[in-house]
C-alpha cells in the first residue's frame, strides 16, 4: 500500500479552506455599463480590471489651474513612498508624498488608507487633500461613491468605504450620475455621497451565504418555489439592506415569471417598492407596478 | 385622476440597460462567491488574481445575458468563461513571466500571491499542495482541477476547454506525472 499522500485529497481540503475566503472588493456593473457608454462618448480608457464601488462618474471642467505649492511637495519619509504598482499605503496625518507617474500630490489630513493603481489612486478610508496639476493626463482618483477623472483641481475627500465626502478647493467639477444627473461643484462646496444600500464585503455570516448559495441551486434545479420559499426565509432574518433589495427584487421575478403566481407578484412588488423607495430597482418596480395596474381598470379616482 | 401606463415608454429607454444590469447583479449576488472559488483554485489561492478574474467574468455576462435563457444554461455559462478566463490569465502570466526573465536576465518570477489568513498559511501542508498546483502548465492545471475538484469526466473537460478527448488525456496523465515527481500519489 502506498505511503504517499494522496494528491486530490490534498487539493480538495485546500478548496475547503478557500471557501472562508470572500472577494474583498465589490463590482457595481452599473458603473461599469454606464462607463461602456461614457467610453465611446468621451473617449476615456478603462483598464479591464479597474473595479471601482462606484455609482458615480465626475468629470473635471477646471477653468483654471489648481495652484500647487512644489516647493512643499516631496516625499516624506520613505514608508510613505509606494513601493510597486498596486501597493497599498498607510499613511499618518501630515504625510505628503508626490507622485510623478501619474502626476498627484497626496496629503493625508487623517490617517489614512490607499491603494496606487495604474492610473491614480483608489482612496480606501481617511481623509486627503489631494492636488493635481493642469496636463494632458488624466488621473483617476477612486472612492466608494465614484471615480473622480480630473485634470486641474485640488479637493479633500474623505471616505470610510460605505460613505464619502467631497469639498472642492479649486477647480470646478461635475457630478455626473449614473441616471445622467447633473450637478456642479464649485469651489468650496460640498457632496456627500451615502452608500447606505452598499454591498458589504462580504454576506453578513456563514450561514447567509450558505442559505443564498441554496437559492441559487434551487433556481438551477427549476426548483422556483423553493428558491422564492427559501428568499423569504432570508429577508426575515437580519440582512444588510442591499442584499435584502437584491433578494426581494429576485423573488418578484420569481412569482411573477416562472411561478406565474401574479396576485402574489403584484402584492410583493407593491411592498418591494414601500421598503425599498427609491431604490436601485425602480424603474423596474415603476413597470412592475404599471403592469399589475393594467389588470385594473386603468384610471383611478 | 391617474391615467393609464404611458410611463412606461417613457422609462424603457434607459430601462434596457438598466434591466440587462440588474439581471446580472442579481446573478452577480448568488453565484460571486462561486465563481470567485473557482478562481481561486486555478490561481492556487491568489486572492487579487481571483478577484480579477471574477471580475471579468461578470463583465463578459453584462454583454451575454440576452442570450442566456435559463438558470442551467447560466450555471454551465458561468463555469465555462470562469475556467476559459483562468486559462488565460495563467498562459499570460506565463509569458509575462518569461519575457520578464528573458529581459531581465533573472530567474523565472512568480507572481506575487496573496497569503491566506495567517493560521493557514502557517500549515506547511497547504503550502506544499499550493507549490504543486502553481508547478502545473495552465491547461494541466485547470484539466486536473475539473477532474478532481469537480467530478467532471474527460468528455465533459474536453468541451468544456474545446479540446479533443485525446489531448486532454494527455494532460491529465503529464499532470499525473508531475503530481507523482513531487511526492504525491494520484487516486481516484
Amino acid at each position: 500500500m502506498s505511503t504517499r499522500e494522496s494528491f486530490p485529497r490534498a487539493w480538495r481540503r485546500a478548496d475547503e479552506s478557500f471557501a472562508k475566503l470572500r472577494p474583498s472588493r465589490e463590482l457595481d456593473l452599473r458603473v461599469e455599463a454606464s462607463w461602456g457608454r461614457a467610453r465611446r462618448g468621451f473617449g476615456f480608457l478603462i483598464g479591464a480590471t479597474a473595479l471601482a464601488s462606484a455609482a458615480i462618474t465626475m468629470f473635471a471642467l477646471s477653468e483654471r489651474p489648481g495652484s500647487i505649492d512644489r516647493n512643499l511637495a516631496e516625499f516624506a519619509p520613505a514608508s510613505c513612498a509606494p513601493a510597486e504598482p498596486r501597493a497599498r499605503l498607510e499613511l499618518e496625518a501630515g504625510c505628503r508624498v508626490e507622485i510623478f507617474q501619474p502626476p498627484l500630490i497626496i496629503e493625508a489630513k487623517k490617517a489614512l488608507t490607499i491603494e496606487r493603481t495604474k492610473n491614480g489612486v483608489r482612496v480606501l478610508k481617511g481623509e486627503v487633500q489631494l492636488d493635481v496639476p493642469e496636463l494632458e493626463e488624466k488621473v483617476s482618483v477612486f472612492v466608494s461613491g465614484g471615480r473622480i477623472e480630473l485634470e486641474g483641481a485640488r479637493f479633500v475627500v474623505e471616505e470610510d468605504g460605505l460613505e464619502g465626502r467631497l469639498q472642492v478647493s479649486t477647480g470646478r467639477i461635475a457630478f455626473l450620475a449614473a441616471n445622467g444627473d447633473l450637478r456642479q461643484l464649485e469651489p468650496g462646496r460640498t457632496h456627500v455621497w451615502g452608500t447606505k444600500v452598499a454591498a458589504p464585503k462580504t454576506w453578513s455570516d456563514e450561514r447567509t451565504a450558505k442559505e443564498v448559495a441554496r437559492v441559487s441551486d434551487y433556481r438551477a434545479r427549476g426548483e422556483f418555489d423553493r428558491a422564492a420559499a427559501l428568499i423569504v426565509e432570508l429577508l426575515e432574518a437580519p440582512i444588510d439592506q442591499r442584499s435584502a433589495e437584491v433578494l426581494s427584487f429576485e423573488r418578484g421575478e420569481l412569482l411573477e415569471h416562472k411561478l406565474d403566481r401574479r396576485a402574489d407578484a403584484c402584492a410583493h412588488w407593491r411592498a418591494h417598492a414601500q421598503r425599498f423607495h427609491g431604490g436601485r430597482y425602480r424603474h423596474e418596480i415603476d413597470a412592475a407596478i404599471e403592469r399589475c395596474a393594467g389588470n385594473s381598470p386603468s384610471i383611478e379616482e | 385622476m391617474r391615467v393609464g401606463p404611458s410611463a412606461m415608454t417613457a422609462a424603457s429607454k434607459p430601462a434596457a440597460l438598466t434591466d440587462r444590469v440588474a439581471r446580472v447583479e442579481r446573478i452577480y449576488v448568488l453565484h460571486r462567491d462561486r465563481v470567485f472559488r473557482w478562481a481561486l483554485r486555478y490561481g492556487a489561492g491568489d486572492v487579487r488574481w481571483a478577484e480579477d478574474v471574477a471580475h471579468d467574468v461578470f463583465v463578459k455576462l453584462l454583454r451575454a445575458i440576452d442570450r442566456l435563457d435559463d438558470d442551467e444554461e447560466l450555471a454551465r455559462w458561468l463555469y465555462r468563461v470562469t475556467t476559459n478566463r483562468c486559462l488565460t490569465k495563467l498562459k499570460r502570466d506565463r509569458v509575462r513571466a518569461s519575457l520578464f526573465a528573458l529581459v531581465a536576465g533573472f530567474g523565472i518570477f512568480e507572481p506575487q500571491h496573496v497569503a491566506l489568513d495567517a493560521a493557514t498559511a502557517a500549515k506547511d501542508e497547504l503550502q506544499k499542495t499550493l507549490e504543486v498546483v502553481r508547478s502545473l502548465p495552465p491547461k494541466e492545471r485547470i484539466a486536473f482541477s475539473m477532474l478532481h475538484l469537480d467530478g467532471k469526466s474527460q468528455n465533459e473537460i474536453a468541451e468544456i476547454m474545446g479540446l479533443s478527448k485525446g489531448y486532454v488525456s494527455k494532460l491529465l496523465a503529464r499532470a499525473t506525472e508531475r503530481v507523482r515527481a513531487a511526492g504525491y500519489e494520484v487516486d481516484a
